[in-house]
């Protein structure tokens, strides 16, 4: 414990020595110089006109492009940013060649599971987070992006979180695509701004292929039913921050790969089932599964009122994505580079 | 601090760059540590454009800084998304000229400082962030999560790789 204690307070000088740059002179300055030539974006915060789309996708017609150009539109002066003329950033394009090895800590790549969609708009905006939230960019029409998250009813809206730098060529290294939330329709009908294809999944399922699936990939590919991986139990971090039912808030455990490396896999242990008498270093074959009933109670401790509007539902969705164990054993063990 | 948001909100530049000059050293380290120093400038610098131009849109006043803490990641992550092509020196890539040739304490310290730096550089933008939000900048996992913009859960598992992969590093120190 003393050695962990002693690695975490190294990551955490390292990480605070990171932090120690000093401002670059003229930086204010220089920010200021660009807001006043910036012109801020007035109408809705939502980046759609919530009864105007409502009302027209009831009538069958596709209004999100006319509504998102309303709103960078130039009726009020507004000039639109940059983005809006660019090139889609997610055009299906080859990866270019020579791209280099990946190093061999990085994140388990997002495996490219899941829906891929095509906006079908002329512009679709992107943003942060369906609330309080911040202009990513937009996308234009035809570009490819695959969902990771949602939907997400907002306001009678529903809502993805997409991947929209992704590379069907690519594996699908998960670690510097873009991210953000597009608005695909009102709640609980066709999308209008996106065309959502089925879903692709994998042939087989393995810690690593289930660690590396987006949430919502998790929720279509694996359904309810059961699935058995097998891997290496590693330990666990203390968090600040729980919820109810406790048990699919306890990422105690998690499961390496059999060759050690990181699978992302945290495997929840629901009432009945014993979570105690594991190693670090045992290797355990478990049978789980994911949108496990409880989820829909899942509710996190300590809410933020700021994102009142989607934080309960947002967390649902992460609850129902945990893989959830329904039987567990014991078949060996392995002794981990320390 | 919510009045002059309020003002900024409002369309008054002069507030605005009060709240430049409150945050920009703050939001600049973040970005720092998440991207390195070469690009922090640049991602500071969009991410308060953006948080001008998109500030009517801000809800709560009093949520000014975890917002602007989330533009400052998000176009941080972007910016690494931009050069993901380029090729992370690894301590396997480092040439004989990379490493420093200090004795003792100095190089094993000079080592562990490189150890670092390369798991670092192989961590994805998401793992980069939540390692600097929690440990830089001591913010709960619920504070991190929200800055990041994901569920708490998913800011839980990605601090757990990247402090997984740093720790790993740590400890293949002599």
């Amino acid at each position: 414990m003393k050695d962990v204690d002693r690695e975490t307070q190294e990551v955490r000088s390292y990480v605070r020595e990171r932090m120690s740059s000093d401002l670059p002179p003229r930086f204010v300055e220089d920010v200021m110089s660009d807001v006043h030539r910036t012109p801020q974006r007035r109408r809705g915060w939502f980046g759609w006109p919530i009864a105007a789309g409502i009302a027209a996708a009831a009538a069958g017609v596709a209004v999100v492009g006319i509504g998102l150009s309303l709103i960078n539109g130039d009726e009020a002066g507004v000039e639109p940013t940059p983005s809006a003329s660019a090139a889609p950033e997610a055009s299906a394009s080859p990866a270019p060649s020579g791209i280099p090895a990946r190093p061999p800590l990085s994140y388990p790549p997002l495996t490219d599971s899941g829906s891929r969609a095509t906006v079908i708009v002329d512009r679709l905006e992107v943003l942060d987070f369906p609330v309080n939230s911040a202009f990513v960019t937009e996308l234009g029409e035809g570009t490819q992006v695959l969902l990771t998250e949602g939907p997400l009813s907002v306001e009678g809206l529903d809502w993805y979180e997409v991947s929209f730098s992704w590379l069907p060529s690519d594996p699908g290294y998960f670690a510097d695509v873009t991210f953000g939330w597009v608005a695909a329709g009102p709640t609980g009908q066709p999308a209008t701004s996106i065309s959502i294809e089925p879903p692709r999944c994998p042939d087989s399922v393995t810690a690593n292929v289930v660690g590396g699936m987006s949430g919502l990939a998790r929720l279509q590919c694996l359904g309810t039913g059961p699935h058995e991986v097998t891997g290496v139990i590693h330990g666990c971090t203390d968090y600040y921050v729980g919820g109810e039912p406790a048990w699919l808030f306890t990422e105690c455990l998690n499961l390496l790969n059999l060759d050690g490396t990181f699978s992302n896999l945290f495997i929840f242990f629901p009432p009945g089932i014993d979570s105690a008498g594991y190693a670090e270093g045992d290797v355990v074959r478990v049978a789980g599964h994911v949108d496990d009933p409880a989820a829909s109670e899942c509710r996190v401790s300590n809410p933020d009122p700021a994102m009142a509007a989607v934080e309960p539902a947002l967390q649902i969705l992460g609850c129902r994505s945990a893989f959830v164990v329904s039987a567990i054993e014991v078949t060996g063990h392995l002794e981990l580079p320390q | 601090l919510r009045e002059i948001v309020r003002q900024a909100q409002a369309g008054r530049t002069e507030a605005f760059e009060a709240l430049v000059e409150h945050f920009g050293a703050q939001m600049y380290r973040l970005a720092s540590a998440i991207v390195g120093p070469d690009d922090a400038r640049d991602v500071a610098q969009e991410t308060f454009i953006a948080a001008w131009r998109d500030l009517p849109r801000l809800r709560d006043p009093d949520r000014f800084e975890p917002w602007l803490r989330r533009i400052t990641v998000n176009r941080s992550r972007n910016a690494l998304r931009g050069r993901q092509r380029r090729p992370a020196l690894s301590l396997d890539q480092a040439g004989p000229g990379d490493y420093l040739a200090e004795a003792g304490d100095f190089r094993e310290a000079a080592h562990a400082r490189q150890a670092l730096d390369g798991a670092f550089a192989g961590l994805s933008a998401e793992q980069r962030a939540v390692i600097v939000l929690h440990y830089g900048a001591d913010l709960s996992i619920g504070e991190v999560a929200e800055s990041v913009g994901v569920a708490v859960g998913t800011a839980k598992s990605r601090l757990n790789a990247a402090l997984r992969c740093l720790r790993a590093a740590v400890k293949g120190q002599p």
